[in-house]
């Protein structure tokens, strides 16, 4: 009789069998529950909440300004100036943040994202107060390299000696707002905000379809990541959260031309009006409520600020603030 | 009686046992590895999220095209084009998207072109398939710019400073350019015409729009409104113009309803909306008993119904005017039937 390899018998070979078939479609459940198709939701998570980015100077608290001409160089100069001058802002050594508005790779006559004149200005007076160094940075919705290039800002940049921080994968990180439902466990452009002593805004004054209007609060929006699009949905509360999220250096709002319909993203000069106006000041909200009136409107009309002013992110009562009111020549 | 030596035999069954056994325990110690590596590999993936990642995912192969397009000369590409679609057009146009969404919205494709004699020069042509005629119109006449030229490449076409709007069959199309000269507008009228050239359509009319009578017209003030249309939530599809005489202004709608029974409920909501706002019943004349009017922050909102047709007047500085273009309306929808 020969005793050679053992045969396993039916039962065993049935049970082999079976074992192998769960075993094959339980990783595959497995690699199912992996997936995960939507990308962060911004749940919960035990992630620490952060506080506010606060940048704030505060013995400048509570400041603004308006500047009217038909120069938009000699705006925002006229505007940091009734200020007080950049001085006051930035110290001698300071990192400083240039958020600015890089939406959409559109020329900068189409007014849909921070005209390149101001960003030079304001880079300009940056150096001269002292800046050690002046980082221009945005999250894009369209391609970020394009949106520098076509928009004329990369180029304005470089030539005062500021630099683009484009927002690549690894300068995001997750980040929760303490108090945010939407604002959770979030990707966030932090690299620029991490490296800045400073931050000043820099936003054109714009009509939008979902919020109203497009204007300093709102240019927050470019320091999230992931698929923000679905904060459209609340679109009013995600204004009012990044009011509180961020608490700048300087918000420069330049309605030199302003964007009157069609927004975010215009298209036609003809949507433009030129409303000769840069306002500029240290309280988001109040800026905001005074750039809504080159657009038409009071704040009551957009709802993120009448939220923003609840939550404590300032006031829409910009008259109580005594703006300071020039003329650039 | 032969002796069975079970030595040997137990031996071998142990040894051959122990060969199958260990290879077997090999082979599941390096699956389970494996198994496990890449369990780690899409943890990993998982956790590390790359915002641009979709950017590259709405570039399309150039032969991908469904919409046929020649270049003129004069334009080369500088961008392969990029397509999107509903679960994406916020990626492209952010909060704009909403209005084209509403209107049927189906893919846009974009695209780049510059001048072949100084590339710094360009225009960026989007180019929307709105899945039918009058969902492209809907979305061309909500964003009409007022003091602009029509040109002659189709019925439902304008030229700005630096851009070019227009409807040709399901598409919307825009051209923006980086500057406002003549040789940008040239250009773009020829890379628009070369696309209609190639991609011929068989209707290009908007029957309704031959309904609104063209006395006192306000130019460029028609609009088609997809959805909501004077903030009603449900009344969609509603074409409008304003009128202006000496001393008065309404608007004048029209929307076609799937059924005469659709058509009064319609106008049963636009009534019952100025009503919830705190508006009054006005009785109508008694030639029109059909009519239903109501007195709203001193203007009039008058709703009447033909057949399918909801037609009447919005915001009327004074009844005798609103009912005058409510009538001309009438009179239009009457002669169209015959």
């Amino acid at each position: 009789m020969s005793h050679g390899a053992q045969i396993p018998s039916r039962r065993a070979f049935v049970a082999r069998l079976w074992r192998a078939v769960l075993m094959a479609v339980g990783t595959g459940a497995l690699g199912v529950a992996f997936w995960d198709r939507k990308g962060p939701s911004g749940k919960d998570s035990t992630q620490t909440e952060l506080a506010q980015l606060d940048y704030a100077v505060a013995e400048q608290a509570g400041k603004i300004a308006v500047a009217r001409g038909a120069d938009r160089m000699h705006n925002v100069a006229a505007v940091i100036q009734a200020l007080g001058g950049m001085g006051l802002f930035v110290r001698p050594g300071d990192k400083v943040l240039l958020k600015v508005n890089a939406a959409f790779a559109a020329p900068p006559a189409v007014g849909a994202t921070t005209h390149p004149d101001v960003v030079k200005q304001v880079a300009m007076q940056c150096f001269e107060a002292g800046a050690a160094q002046v980082e221009v940075a945005d999250n894009p919705i369209n391609d970020p390299a394009s949106c520098f290039s076509l928009t004329g800002i990369d180029s304005a940049a470089r030539k005062v000696g500021a630099q683009v921080m484009l927002p690549r994968p690894d300068r995001f990180e997750p980040y929760s707002l303490k108090g945010s439902q939407l604002i959770r466990n979030w990707p966030v452009f932090s690299a620029p905000m991490r490296w800045a002593d400073k931050v000043i805004g820099l936003a054109p004054v714009k009509d939008h379809h979902r919020s109203g209007a497009s204007l300093g609060i709102k240019n927050w929006y470019g320091l999230l990541g992931g698929r923000r699009n679905i904060f459209h949905q609340q679109i009013h509360t995600i204004i009012a959260d990044l009011a509180l999220m961020v608490k700048p250096t300087l918000v420069i709002l330049d309605g030199t031309w302003s964007m009157m319909a069609n927004g975010p993203t215009g298209g036609s000069l003809d949507d433009l009006k030129e409303t000769r106006t840069v306002v500029a000041g240290t309280d988001p909200v109040a800026v905001d409520a005074f750039g809504a009136t080159l657009l038409g409107k009071i704040a009551e009309d957009l709802p993120h600020l009448i939220m923003a002013q609840a939550a404590g992110a300032g006031t829409v009562d910009f008259r109580s603030l005594n703006p300071i009111e020039v003329k650039a020549y | 009686m032969q002796k069975i030596d079970s030595g040997p035999v137990m031996e071998d069954v142990f040894q051959t046992k122990s060969a199958s056994s260990i290879f077997q325990h090999r082979l599941s110690l390096v699956l389970i590895t494996l198994l496990v590596l890449i369990g780690g590999v899409i943890l990993r993936i998982q956790n590390h999220y790359d915002p641009m990642a979709w950017r590259e995912q709405n570039m399309i192969p150039s032969n991908q095209h469904q919409a046929k397009a020649d270049l003129p000369e004069g334009l080369v590409p500088l961008t392969p084009p990029e397509k999107y679609h509903a679960e994406n057009l916020s990626d492209k146009i952010n909060g704009k998207a909403d209005l084209y969404l509403s209107a049927g919205f189906k893919s846009l494709e974009s695209r780049r072109f510059g001048l072949a004699s100084d590339k710094n020069r360009w225009m960026e042509r989007y180019l929307y398939d709105m899945g039918g005629h009058q969902n492209a119109y809907a979305a061309y006449s909500v964003q009409r710019r007022k003091d602009t030229r029509d040109t002659d490449l189709a019925p439902q076409s304008y030229l700005s400073a630096n851009g070019l709007f227009l409807v040709h069959g399901p598409y919307y199309m825009e051209i923006i350019a980086s500057e406002a000269t003549t040789q940008m507008q040239s250009q773009m009228l020829a890379l628009a015409s070369s696309f209609i050239t190639a991609n011929a359509v068989k209707d290009n009319s908007l029957p309704v729009l031959k309904l609104f009578a063209p006395e006192d017209k306000v130019p460029h003030t028609a609009k088609l409104m997809a959805d909501s249309a004077f903030g009603i939530q449900g009344l969609d599809w509603v074409y409008t113009s304003i009128y202006a005489s000496e001393n008065d202004q309404a608007a004048v709608y029209i929307s076609k309803r799937g059924s005469a029974s659709q058509a009064r409920t319609s106008a049963d909501k636009f009534i019952a909306y100025w009503h919830e706002y705190g508006g009054e019943s006005i009785q109508a004349p008694e030639r029109l008993p059909d009519v239903q009017i109501v007195f709203i922050l001193d203007n009039y909102e008058i709703a009447a119904v033909l057949d399918d047709y909801l037609f009447g007047v919005h915001e009327a500085t004074s009844l005798d005017f609103g009912l005058e273009l409510m009538l001309q309306v009438q009179q239009n929808i009457g002669e169209a039937r015959k």
